[in-house]
């Protein structure tokens, strides 16, 4: 028994006289059986998915914190101070992405009602001389969420500026243009007078049209409808289709499927270099294709699975 | 989309050029062809399920 599963194993995996020279799993007939096998348990991942409703969906890792560690070790690489999470922005962010979800939109001004941004940080009675703001959508983990901001210039200039002192994250999930997903609305800002303005208070209101000599002095107005001076927005967006809240679960159809490929044209792969490894030394003649043009092929299509990330800037 | 699309114009050439590769050597058989059919459309079916899942 043991000795006939080697010897099946052999000429799948290997050349040999039984098998004309040539493993089974270069076989046009087992490579279309594969092809068949790998089709259908995909499809059957992705349909059980979507049927059960999250068993084998996706659920996103981003936490607050998360986003923050990350954000202020990015800055400290930089050269720049933490940012210092703060309650208004924070409640300016929740507040963001609720408006989102409420008139389903991704962009960073309401199409509806022309709110852009700086609505919220009024609404949350934060004063900023300096405000900007990340979105992002459909990350499974922070770290890729993060990159993919660094990555982009915009978005960069908001994160690693030396003009923020403080930041506001919100992590939602809801569905958004009928796609449950994970929103992140990252905002920055700088207080007009920090030591002026502790806390949310009517007081703050009537500082803003006051600013200070420190204020002037830096040439920094405090005028908040003069936009200049605030951060390009920025928007993060990843293609992905999530499908899933339930944050119990961690393992999306995507990596599944592409664990699939990369198992399939790695196992291919090795199965190749033997095959031409022992051909060359036996000196065997046969006919059958070329190797090394295989062997490009499906390289080829390793760096290709393997380059697909589930976020996407938009 | 853009994947799959580029995905499948590669595995087209490849099969393309095996087919030449193997009629300018003589040694152009079906099993050859087949061959390289059938690795294009494994390649194929693998970006194009792993695409979707996206």
């Amino acid at each position: 028994m043991l000795a006939r599963l080697h010897k099946s194993l052999l000429h799948l995996f290997t050349p040999h006289p039984a098998n004309n020279h040539r493993p089974r799993l270069l076989e046009p007939s087992l490579l279309s059986v594969l092809a068949a096998i790998i089709l259908v348990t995909n499809s059957g991942v992705r349909i059980f998915a979507q049927v059960t409703g999250g068993i084998l969906g996706y659920a996103s890792d981003i936490t607050v914190e998360q986003v923050l560690t990350l954000t202020n070790q990015r800055r400290l690489d930089a050269g720049l101070p933490s940012l210092k999470l703060d309650d208004r922005l924070a409640d300016a962010a929740r507040r963001k992405a609720a408006d989102m979800f409420t008139f389903n939109y991704w962009a960073h001004a309401n199409p509806q009602n022309n709110r852009e941004p700086w609505y919220f940080f009024d609404a949350a009675n934060y004063q900023y001389r300096y405000a900007g703001e990340n979105l992002g959508r459909d990350f499974g983990t922070t770290s890729p969420l993060v990159q993919a901001w660094i990555d982009s210039p915009s978005h960069r200039d908001n994160l690693l500026s030396s003009r923020y002192r403080d930041t506001g994250i919100a992590v939602v999930n809801g569905n958004l243009q009928g796609v449950d997903t994970t929103l992140v609305v990252q905002l920055f800002g700088t207080l007009q007078n920090p030591a002026a303005l502790p806390q949310v208070s009517a007081a703050s209101n009537i500082q803003k049209s006051q600013p200070s000599s420190a204020e002037i002095g830096s040439n920094q107005t405090t005028d908040k409808s003069d936009k200049s001076d605030l951060s390009d927005l920025s928007i993060i967006r990843s293609s992905a289709d999530l499908a899933d809240r339930q944050p119990t679960y961690s393992v999306s159809p995507f990596d599944i499927s592409r664990s699939i490929a990369l198992s399939t044209l790695a196992l291919i792969a090795v199965v190749i270099i033997i095959d031409s490894f022992l051909v060359w030394r036996r000196r065997t003649h046969r006919l059958a294709g070329r190797n090394w043009a295989h062997l490009l092929f499906v390289t080829g299509l390793i760096i290709l699975i393997a380059g697909l990330q589930r976020g996407l800037i938009n | 989309m853009l994947i799959t699309v580029a995905a499948a114009i590669a595995a087209a050439a490849y099969l393309a050029w095996g087919i030449i590769h193997h009629a300018r050597r003589g040694d152009l058989h079906l099993k050859i062809v087949l061959e390289y059919l059938a690795l294009a459309i494994l390649g194929i079916v693998l970006v194009y399920t792993t695409v979707k899942s996206l």
